[in-house]
């Protein structure tokens, strides 16, 4: 049993739900994401980001426009659609009785 | 000191050192790489790419001259290189690896207890299917024990009741060895070569299992092959196409690993998969040397070598069908000289007359039948070598075959002219018949008819020809070894003369035999009936006993040579210029001539001339 695969498990489950609470607080830009997860100590490669915001987009979840930018190329801003926002609140049920059954469990 | 360049990026100009140029052209190609299996590979490419940009154009706003090989650095380790994102992957991966395999196993302890017609697997409402998943067995086993089933009525009936009875279910797929057609190694359809991995047996066990009963299904007489009767006939065929029918053919990788019954898992696909791009490569590598070695050939011949590359899979095809048309041709071949000599091999056959079996000649008559044989014995063995992929065991074979072959001749030769030795000389017995004066001008030539033969109460035919040309009964052989000549007499009477010859080893043992042979002639007024045939005492063997009855006829007479001479056949050996004549219907005049039957002819001084009709 590997201790990284492990970790990285872990992570990857939360990673969508926190990706789209970040989103759902309003419009972000991938970079951005990026900088609130690892403000929060949520470390994750912009190369992981990449395909899973466009995965998401795919599934209908998500959808972005183009804003021109002063400081080099033109950017994606993602936003939740109504879909998104239902799979949100239906993600965050999900973590909130995880959360619990883990607090329960752990603290005693 | 290092060069710099400028490169235009995503609509926009950066002054960029050329090594950290490198650097990121690199990294951009293995991102690419690694996306490519990715549904929107482009989208995300392009959104990777415009981040790259933005990072870089942020480094120049913070004061740094032009992009250095850090920069790329830094910003490559805030994407991720392909490996990081790989294993940031992977464990995702495996997880849903292990979960499946989990639920396999899961499934792989259940028992197997419910009858239901598979929903997702089906040919023909998933009976089949269902009934395979029930007992965990193979779905093509089940379905091919099912359309043997089927020619019965009440199997269709049963089939119908089951299909409308039985809920309708998803099943999981069959994990185990399984029958497929093998594509790699087939001849015709792959069957024999899937029943061979099934098996585990060689291929060519089965391919002989159905071949054997559809070449026999060829041969009409059973003496040979007493026990096979006309129920198997065909069947074989049949068979072979039902199961072409129903086994599928090993597509994929996973098809063949399951048809040789080894575990389906990523790296046994990939060893597949590889195996066949190494025959790929194998077989361009050996087409490229043939291009090479035809380039260096004459002139004329590179066209057709080259003609060769193109078609060589019809080529092989044709081959093989040849192939097969030669084994069946061998195989018959072989068991019809086999049947011949067997069967002709006792004292009552007609070749007992010629041989004795009693004697050294017996080896004279294996000789000969091992000379005629082996040929085709070899055909046989390279029938199947060009069928086959292994050249291995068939060369000696081929050494034996010839060996034992040289062995045949030598004992032809010794035996053969020993044989021979029976006709050094000749003995010739002559004996007068007169023949009776009778009104007419015209003489008539009968032989004795086929009836009148009979009431005589002989006739035990020893050979197949319908005119009898050797007959035998416990004291005679007849053979219909009669010439009749005619010559103009020197006075104005009728005569004949019957002239007996025989030869043998010596002078004395020919003149035995000689005066022995007899042919009986009758004279009834102007009808002469020469019997069919001259008796040879059952004891003596082929001497090239023959007989010629001399007719003379005084000149200006007639002579009318009647149909049924045409049963007498005139053979005769001659040793010293080793000639064999064979005539049918003799009667000659002595300008050694033919005489036409039913014709009359009126004797001249210098033979017979044919009579017009009026």
């Amino acid at each position: 049993m590997n201790i990284e695969n492990t970790q990285s498990q872990l992570k990857k489950g939360v990673l969508e739900y926190c990706i789209l609470s970040i989103i759902m607080n309003g419009e972000v830009y991938p970079s951005e994401i990026i900088e609130k997860m690892k403000a929060a100590n949520l470390v994750i490669l912009e190369g992981t980001l990449y395909p899973l915001l466009t995965r998401l987009k795919n599934a209908d979840l998500l959808s972005y426009r183009w804003v021109e930018s002063n400081s080099g190329p033109p950017r994606k801003y993602f936003s939740l659609t109504d879909k998104g926002s239902a799979f949100y609140a239906e993600l965050q049920n999900t973590w909130m009785e995880i959360n619990n059954a883990v607090q329960i469990i752990t603290k005693n | 000191m290092k060069k710099v360049i400028q490169i235009n990026y995503q609509n926009a100009v950066f002054t960029i050192e050329e090594a950290a140029y490198e650097l990121l052209k690199n990294y951009i190609e293995s991102l690419k790489d690694y996306f490519k299996k990715e549904e929107s590979a482009d989208e995300i490419m392009h959104d990777i790419e415009l981040r790259i940009a933005e990072l870089m154009s942020d480094a120049i706003k913070k004061g740094a001259l032009c992009i250095t090989e850090e920069i790329i650095t830094t910003i490559t380790s805030s994407i991720g290189n392909p490996n990081d994102l790989a294993e940031e992957a992977a464990a995702s991966f495996e997880e849903e690896q292990k979960a499946a395999s989990h639920d396999a196993a899961a499934e792989g302890e259940q028992p197997y207890k419910n009858w239901t017609r598979a929903s997702n697997q089906s040919m023909l409402g998933g009976v089949c299917a269902g009934i395979a998943h029930r007992y965990q067995i193979d779905v093509t086993i089940v379905r091919l024990f099912c359309v043997l089933f089927l020619f019965t009525g009440i199997g269709f009936l049963c089939y119908l009741l089951l299909w409308i009875i039985l809920p309708s279910e998803p099943i999981p797929a069959f994990t185990k060895k399984r029958l497929f057609r093998s594509p790699d190694n087939k001849r015709i359809g792959g069957v024999c070569a899937g029943l061979g991995f099934y098996f585990n047996m060689d291929a060519w066990i089965f391919r002989i299992l159905f071949l054997v009963p559809f070449i026999l299904s060829f041969f009409h007489w059973h003496s040979f092959f007493f026990w096979y009767e006309g129920t198997l006939r065909g069947s074989s065929v049949l068979v072979y196409l039902v199961m072409l029918a129903i086994i599928p053919k090993a597509k994929t990788a996973a098809d063949k690993l399951e048809m040789k019954g080894q575990k389906v898992d990523l790296d046994a696909i990939k060893d597949v998969v590889n195996k066949d791009l190494k025959n790929i490569e194998d077989n361009a590598h050996k087409l490229g040397e043939k291009i090479k070695s035809t380039f260096n050939a004459k002139q004329n011949k590179e066209k057709i070598n080259g003609l060769n590359n193109v078609i060589n899979p019809i080529l092989k095809l044709m081959q093989i069908i040849i192939a097969i048309g030669i084994f069946c041709f061998a195989l018959l071949m072989v068991l019809v000289v086999l049947e011949l000599f067997i069967k002709n091999h006792h004292s009552q056959s007609w070749i007992a007359y010629f041989l004795d079996f009693s004697s050294g000649e017996n080896y004279l008559y294996i000789a000969l039948a091992s000379i005629v044989l082996l040929p085709f014995v070899g055909m046989l063995f390279w029938a199947i070598k060009i069928m086959s992929k292994s050249k291995k065991p068939f060369k000696w074979v081929s050494r034996v075959l010839f060996f034992v072959w040289i062995i045949a001749l030598l004992v032809l030769i010794i035996e053969g002219s020993n044989y021979l030795q029976n006709f050094s000389t000749k003995a010739i017995v002559k004996k007068e018949f007169s023949i009776q004066n009778f009104k007419n001008n015209t003489l008539h030539i009968y032989t004795k008819s086929e009836e009148e033969f009979l009431n005589v109460g002989y006739k035990k035919p020893i050979a197949y020809s319908s005119a009898h040309m050797l007959s035998s009964d416990d004291l005679n052989k007849f053979t219909s070894n009669i010439k009749i000549e005619t010559y103009p007499s020197l006075d104005t009477a009728w005569r004949a003369q019957i002239l007996y010859c025989a030869k043998g080893p010596s002078q004395h043992m020919a003149t035995q035999y000689v005066n022995e042979l007899k042919v009986s002639i009758n004279q009834l007024d102007s009808v002469l009936f020469i019997n069919k045939y001259l008796y040879i005492p059952s004891y003596q063997k082929f001497r090239n006993q023959f007989c010629i009855v001399r007719i003379y006829m005084p000149v200006g007479k007639e002579i009318v040579f009647h149909k049924n001479l045409d049963q007498l056949h005139w053979y005769t050996l001659d040793l010293h210029d080793f000639s064999f004549e064979w005539q049918s219907g003799e009667a000659v005049n002595s300008r050694n001539e033919y005489i036409e039957l039913e014709a009359t002819y009126k004797m001249g001084y210098d033979g017979l001339d044919l009579v017009e009709q009026k």
